[in-house]
């Protein structure tokens, strides 16, 4: 029984994300595709997988993400797909908890490449509002107006959610200040 | 950063030195962890693979018998790496003597 479900998450709702691909295993229905805010699922045993996202360092078709899924798939879990670096995993409850990272320093990393994806995005963002800006005061043109203001509110939701995971980055360094 | 003789090891990167006295694969070393620790250490993957890389890079470990056709990469301990486990465990040794004098040589 084969279900396609539309949904968005932002980069700094990862966690969110695995929460709900959780819950939909823990309703029967297990992730089986998935593209830009598509999601395919099939049906499974309730609960038989749990799920886990990471942000990848190079292009998961790349030589060197390969390498990383297949040692990954070696440990008994499931590469299912990838969005732009996102890559899904998955791996049967059964084999005991499921996690991608042990350790603090992991952890901090990960975050870390999250923050660099999202500075691209904000610094690109401003740039075209800047052009638009531009061109308003050339042409005072209220569309170019209306750029700069979309432009803005944008600007301004990247750096949320920017603040969002530095916020958990601060919180797993304080944390890794006294234990390992 | 301070003199590399002395700094301490992560309790990841030192179970699996000492579970790579013979060639082990990534999952034969998570398993082997995860025993000798009566189940307290339990190594996740994606922390692992980037602990692998970082003891390849720096000659602590080596990657044996590397068939083209065999995707299982298997794991061995070099010189180098046998001398980061026995400076750990000096540096141990330390810990738990200074520790045993703070208690006594009583454990509660």
């Amino acid at each position: 029984m084969r279900k396609v479900i539309k949904k968005w998450f932002w980069v700094w709702e990862f966690g969110d994300e695995e929460k709900w691909l959780n819950q939909m295993a823990n309703d029967g229905y297990e992730l089986v595709d998935v593209g830009f805010g598509r999601y395919t699922f099939d049906a499974c045993e309730k609960g038989e997988y749990s799920y886990k996202l990471e942000l990848l360092d190079h292009y998961p078709t790349s030589q060197k993400s390969q390498d990383y899924i297949s040692f990954i798939e070696e440990t008994g879990a499931n590469y299912i797909g990838h969005v732009s670096r996102w890559a899904y995993f998955k791996k049967k409850s059964d084999d005991g908890d499921f996690d991608l990272f042990s350790d603090y320093e992991s952890r901090v990393k990960h975050m870390n490449r999250m923050l660099s994806l999202l500075t691209i995005i904000f610094v690109a963002n401003f740039l075209v509002a800047c052009g638009n800006m531009t061109t308003y005061i050339a042409s005072k043109a209220h569309i170019s107006m209306f750029c700069v203001g979309l432009g803005v509110i944008m600007c301004l939701f990247i750096g949320i959610g920017m603040f969002k995971v530095l916020g958990k980055k601060m919180q797993l360094k304080s944390e890794s200040e006294l234990y390992e | 950063m301070a003199n590399q003789q002395t700094q301490a090891l992560t309790e990841a990167v030192f179970y699996i030195l000492l579970s790579l006295k013979e060639p082990l694969h990534g999952y034969g070393i998570m398993q082997n962890v995860e025993m000798m620790s009566n189940g307290r250490v339990k190594l996740a993957a994606g922390t692992l693979y980037g602990a692998i890389n970082t003891m390849l890079d720096k000659e602590w470990i080596t990657s044996v018998n590397e068939e083209k056709n065999s995707r299982k990469k298997e794991y061995q301990i070099t010189e180098i790496g046998l001398l980061m486990v026995n400076n750990e465990i000096k540096r141990l040794n330390e810990l738990l003597e200074n520790a045993q004098k703070f208690t006594g040589g009583k454990i509660k």
